[in-house]
């Protein structure tokens, strides 16, 4: 009799393998240690962004809102109210400028702007102060600033002469001569025309044109030629000038 | 080495980002009620719905009110302020009532804050001009340069020199104010970024983060509500910027048109 059957299903012994699941790629990465740890990451990462940028903004939308209705016929009175106190105070305001002329003067960006009747009639380029803060012996010093704010033109003169005060002589490293000495007049230097604007600070020409546009001053305004021509023409004693 | 490192991994892993969670809700939750505080403070405790009685235009015609009172005030002063009016996107430097300079933007933010202020209250806040309490920017506010007095003119020669050899430096313009410890404005050159990664803008940028988190988490910890302020953000060309930033005096006053 063949057994062999009863052999084979005798002898052998079915070891069943342990399942070993492959991870996929996806499997991986969503495991929990490895989600928990990029959480942990972008908490590190972005909990500063997050308090300075989002918080604001998240906020932002909590804050209730004003509701305004639009209801016609109910406010003429206000509204007819509020018009005419708005033209009260649009002529108020318009009173502060002059009609006549005047001279703006922005030291930021060394331009100038004349006005006539509230336009601007010739606006170009000017030099103002350096701001060099010259430190002389016995911690003596001088800022070279063109002063800001509301100025009168107080003079205007013709062929003006430079009357050197001590930083001339100190910042060029010469002795200071003593007052009413010749070499502290200079003539030539100043241009055609200057406008005083007090307190030695003045509006005038300069021989170093090519530096017009720059800050290179030591408090006063210079102006090229043919602008300086124009504005002293226009300009009378009283007129205003701002400087900002 | 096995428990240290163990240790380092619940550390890190668990009881700091448990803290830091529970920081950001704390923080979210105080600044969100400081908005809400903000804004009742500032309408003093008007209720919303009083607001009904007033019509779109009659808003806009008590807005247009205040920025002429206010500007009135500010002509008084003697020093340069300044007038923003976010309506017509105009800004403007003006001395004694006469407007020294005008720009237009054409890009602004604001916070949503400003449409929480009930019109009575608005009249009352915007007809005055605001005073600037704290003024900060990546530029020198006044770029004075010290020159020692040179002993003989050879020197004085050499300093001469050596200044037309300084070169333009390449900056980028951000500044800010705050008025009055209420609002903060922002302004931001436009169009060429060259500079916005050097030290001066990073440091300014920097200062201002870390002023942040620092008053944040002091007042977190204390359980105290954050400071709000409603914020402006106007953005202009660099030179703009600049002469805006210098000619604003340092306690200038600001005029407000929301």
């Amino acid at each position: 009799m063949d057994n062999s059957a009863d052999k084979i299903s005798g002898s052998v012994e079915w070891e069943i393998p342990p399942i070993q699941k492959k991870k996929t790629f996806l499997g991986r990465l969503f495991s929990f240690k490895v989600l928990w740890t990029i959480l942990i990451i972008l908490l590190y990462v972005f909990t500063i962004p997050f308090l300075l940028f989002a918080v604001p903004v998240i906020s932002e939308r909590f804050a209730p809102e004003t509701q305004i209705s639009h209801k016609d016929g109910q406010n003429d009175k206000q509204i007819a109210k509020l018009k005419s106190d708005i033209s009260v105070l649009n002529k108020k305001i318009a009173k502060l400028t002059p009609g006549n002329v005047y001279l703006v003067i922005n030291t930021t960006e060394n331009k100038f702007y004349l006005y006539e009747n509230k336009k601007i009639i010739r606006e170009g380029l000017c030099s103002t102060g350096s701001l060099i803060s010259l430190i002389g012996e016995g911690d003596k010093k001088w800022i070279f600033k063109t002063p800001r704010g509301d100025h009168k033109v107080r003079g205007k003169i013709t062929n003006p002469v430079w009357h050197k005060p001590d930083w001339a002589f100190i910042e060029e490293g010469l002795p200071v001569p003593p007052a009413g000495d010749p070499s502290r007049f200079e003539r030539n230097v100043l241009g055609d025309y200057a406008l005083v604007l007090g307190d030695g600070y003045m509006i005038h020409g300069t021989l170093y044109q090519r530096f017009i546009g720059m800050p290179v001053t030591h408090g006063c305004v210079r102006m090229g030629d043919a602008d300086l021509d124009v504005v002293w023409h226009k300009m009378d004693v009283g007129s205003k000038v701002y400087i900002y | 080495m096995k428990i240290f490192i163990k240790t380092l991994k619940v550390v890190f892993g668990i009881i700091i980002p448990l803290i830091i969670v529970a920081y950001i809700v704390t923080y979210t939750s105080l600044f969100i009620s400081s908005v809400e505080t903000q804004v009742n403070r500032v309408n003093q405790n008007k209720h919303n719905s009083d607001s009904m009685r007033v019509s779109s235009e009659t808003f806009d015609l008590i807005r247009q009110k205040a920025f002429l009172a206010a500007r009135l005030n500010m002509s008084d002063a003697d020093s340069v302020g300044m007038s923003i009016n976010l309506g017509d996107s105009v800004m403007q430097l003006e001395m004694k009532g006469v407007v020294l300079h005008e720009i237009k933007f054409s890009q602004f933010t604001y916070s949503k804050f400003f449409h929480s202020i009930h019109p009575d209250i608005y009249a009352k806040i915007f007809s005055h001009p605001f005073k600037v309490s704290k003024i900060d920017g990546t530029i020198v506010k006044e770029p004075l340069k010290v020159k020692i007095a040179p002993k003989d003119t050879i020197e004085a020669a050499a300093q001469v020199s050596s200044a037309a050899n300084d070169s333009a430096k390449v900056e980028f313009v951000e500044w800010h104010m705050m008025l009055d410890d209420l609002i903060l404005v922002n302004i931001v050159q436009t169009g060429n970024e060259e500079g916005k990664n050097d030290w001066p803008t990073v440091k300014y940028r920097l200062d201002r983060q870390i002023e942040t988190l620092k008053t944040g988490f002091k007042n977190t910890l204390r359980f105290q509500k954050s400071d709000y302020y409603p914020e402006i953000t106007i953005y202009i060309p660099k030179e703009e910027a600049k002469s805006f930033y210098r000619a604003l005096a340092l306690k200038g006053m600001v005029v407000l048109k929301i």
